[in-house]
């Protein structure tokens, strides 16, 4: 089980200190996702339903804006190395100036308006 | 030629009226206003009602900058929708100028009240549609020039009009308090005393925040802070409203002048979230400004390449790159950088010692220290804190002095005028009425202790 910890109060997302930490539940052993992690907020999460991918949203590049990085998970309880969400124009991740909180896994069309971006994935 | 003279006494009615009585609330719609050429912000203006409107406003309130441009803007805004609604009604057979003039002045009242440029362009199109429908009609023969009688009621409406911008109350509030923000922007302290002046700050008290900390940035707190109408410790720190606009675009301030530029940017980032476009010009020139002041010279560059997609800050970004270049060559200030470090506690002086704690100790830290002690009432630690900061010979401040002789201390250096008015005083709050005490006293801390203190 993924999880947000932060030091202390509500909505991790503002903390800069929130990072992600993974549970084994079969053992209860608790360790931080340091390959997820950065110095800046590391907080909401949303596995694939195959177990193999999460999707989280990081402040690392600004400390301001969120934005949506990815990671793939051996099974094991190992990461990859994640990387940002990419973008059709990368300088899109600079110039957004509103943030990506909660991010989820869809499956099947995400809605008319993000038929560009399925089609993307659906590669 | 006659034709002409209603359409040239409007304009210059606009530009000159704006111009003198209107050039800093403008000013101030350019700092909330946001304009930029990026897929994001178009996406944005789209998702809301009106965005043609919405999107020429944007584009127009960039140049309210520059104080000629934004009385040139409205007036010919102004202008154009008389000249397109005087055609649109030719078609219809009426040929005087007066209506077209009282809804054109009517124009010019929206768009003197308005928040945003949005309602004022709104109008403008509307008028140009209404033009564009009036040409299915047919041309009326001839175009028939204004009578006098016509003329005069034109020059009336528009002196109506022009009155109503130069003295209405709320206008003028909002153009003090423009002027003010704009002089704190520009850190020209004289000008903010000027205009915040203790009669103003009482008529507005959003003011006061902003006259004490010219106060601050002139060395004369501890000299002045009570001749203005200060009640409570908010009105010097912001603390309790720190989540309102105004509050923020105090605190971001006082935090730079601080040295505290983590916390401006923080303070700056958060007034952007009250803002119609979720940030503005002023927030980005400040994040830009601040992210150069801390070293942060990663950050500084995006906001140098977002605030390079509006039209009108090449000079400005040109500007800090070319800092940051120079600045890539030395080492960043230890001092600078320290302040990198968030201040999360809402309590002012639990910040302050924040500050003082990662070497940006300096007198306005002291005085602002200080001045908090007095708003607390905390006369104690106000003497204990007085005397590591001011020593034998040194000048003592009015209000200090005050402080002083209610604590119980009598430290050379408190004049004697101070002292026997203190005795006065003394006397006056045995026998006297809480209106002579108020008439005789109103500008100390004595008063301020007596009147507003829960201690």
């Amino acid at each position: 089980m993924l999880f947000t910890g932060s030091a202390y109060g509500t909505f991790p997302i503002w903390h800069r200190e929130a990072d992600l930490y993974l549970m084994d539940l079969e053992t209860g052993a608790v360790r931080a996702a340091d390959e997820l992690n950065s110095d800046e907020a590391d907080s909401y999460h949303s596995w694939s339903s195959n177990g193999c991918w999460v999707l989280y949203s990081s402040r690392r590049i600004d400390g301001r804006h969120t934005r949506l990085y990815l990671a793939r998970f051996d099974g094991e309880g190992h990461f990859s190395k994640p990387f940002l969400l990419p973008q059709k124009d990368p300088s899109h991740n600079v110039l957004r100036l509103k943030s990506y909180n909660v991010p989820e896994f869809v499956q099947g069309d995400p809605g008319r308006l993000s038929k560009e971006v399925s089609k993307h994935f659906a590669r | 030629m006659k034709r002409f003279l209603s359409p040239a006494l409007l304009f210059l009615a606009a530009f000159l009226v704006t111009l003198l009585a209107q050039k800093y609330t403008f000013f101030a719609q350019e700092q909330e206003g946001l304009f930029l050429l990026t897929p994001d912000y178009f996406a944005g203006r789209f998702s809301y009602p009106l965005p043609i409107s919405g999107i020429l406003g944007d584009f127009l309130s960039q140049f309210f900058r520059f104080s000629v441009y934004a009385p040139a803007i409205v007036a010919a805004g102004v202008t154009l929708a008389f000249l397109l609604l005087r055609g649109a009604l030719r078609r219809l057979r009426l040929r005087w100028d007066r209506l077209p003039m009282l809804l054109a002045a009517g124009l010019w009242m929206l768009i003197a009240f308005a928040r945003t440029p949005q309602p004022g362009t709104f109008a403008v199109l509307l008028c140009a549609a209404l033009w564009l429908l009036s040409r299915l009609l047919p041309a009326p023969a001839g175009r028939p020039a204004p009578g006098a009688a016509d003329l005069a009621a034109c020059a009336l409406l528009l002196a109506a009009a022009a009155l109503v911008v130069c003295l209405h109350p709320a206008l003028r509030r909002r153009e003090v308090l423009a002027h003010t923000r704009y002089a704190v922007a520009l850190g020209d302290w004289d000008r903010v005393l000027a205009l915040a002046t203790p009669a103003q700050c009482d008529r507005d008290e959003t003011l006061i925040p902003l006259a004490l900390l010219a106060l601050q940035e002139k060395g004369q707190l501890g000299e002045r802070m009570f001749t203005y109408p200060v009640i409570q410790e908010d009105d010097f720190d912001r603390c309790d409203r720190d989540n309102e606009p105004e509050s923020l675009f105090f605190l971001g301030f006082l935090y730079e002048r601080l040295g505290g530029y983590n916390e401006a940017i923080h303070n700056f980032y958060q007034l952007s979230s009250s803002q119609d476009h979720g940030t503005s010009f002023l927030v980005l020139r400040q994040l830009l400004s601040d992210y150069y002041q801390l070293g942060n010279y990663t950050l500084a560059e995006k906001y140098c390449q977002i605030l390079s997609r509006s039209t009108l800050h090449g000079q400005y970004v040109r500007h800090f790159r070319r800092l940051m270049a120079e600045g890539e060559a030395r080492e960043p200030d230890p001092p600078a950088v320290r302040s990198g470090m968030p201040l999360a506690s809402h309590n002012p002086l639990e910040n302050l010692f924040q500050l003082g704690s990662v070497g940006l100790y300096s007198p306005a830290i002291a005085e602002r220290t200080l001045c908090t002690l007095l708003l607390q009432g905390e006369l104690g630690a106000f003497h204990a804190l007085f005397e590591t900061v001011y020593h034998d010979g040194d000048a003592i401040p009015r209000h200090y002095q005050e402080a002083l002789l209610l604590a119980g201390q009598a430290p050379a250096g408190i004049s004697p005028a101070v002292r026997q008015r203190f005795d006065a005083f003394q006397a006056d709050m045995l026998s006297g009425t809480a209106e002579l005490l108020r008439d005789r006293y109103l500008g100390t801390y004595w008063y301020y202790y007596l009147a507003h203190s829960q201690f």
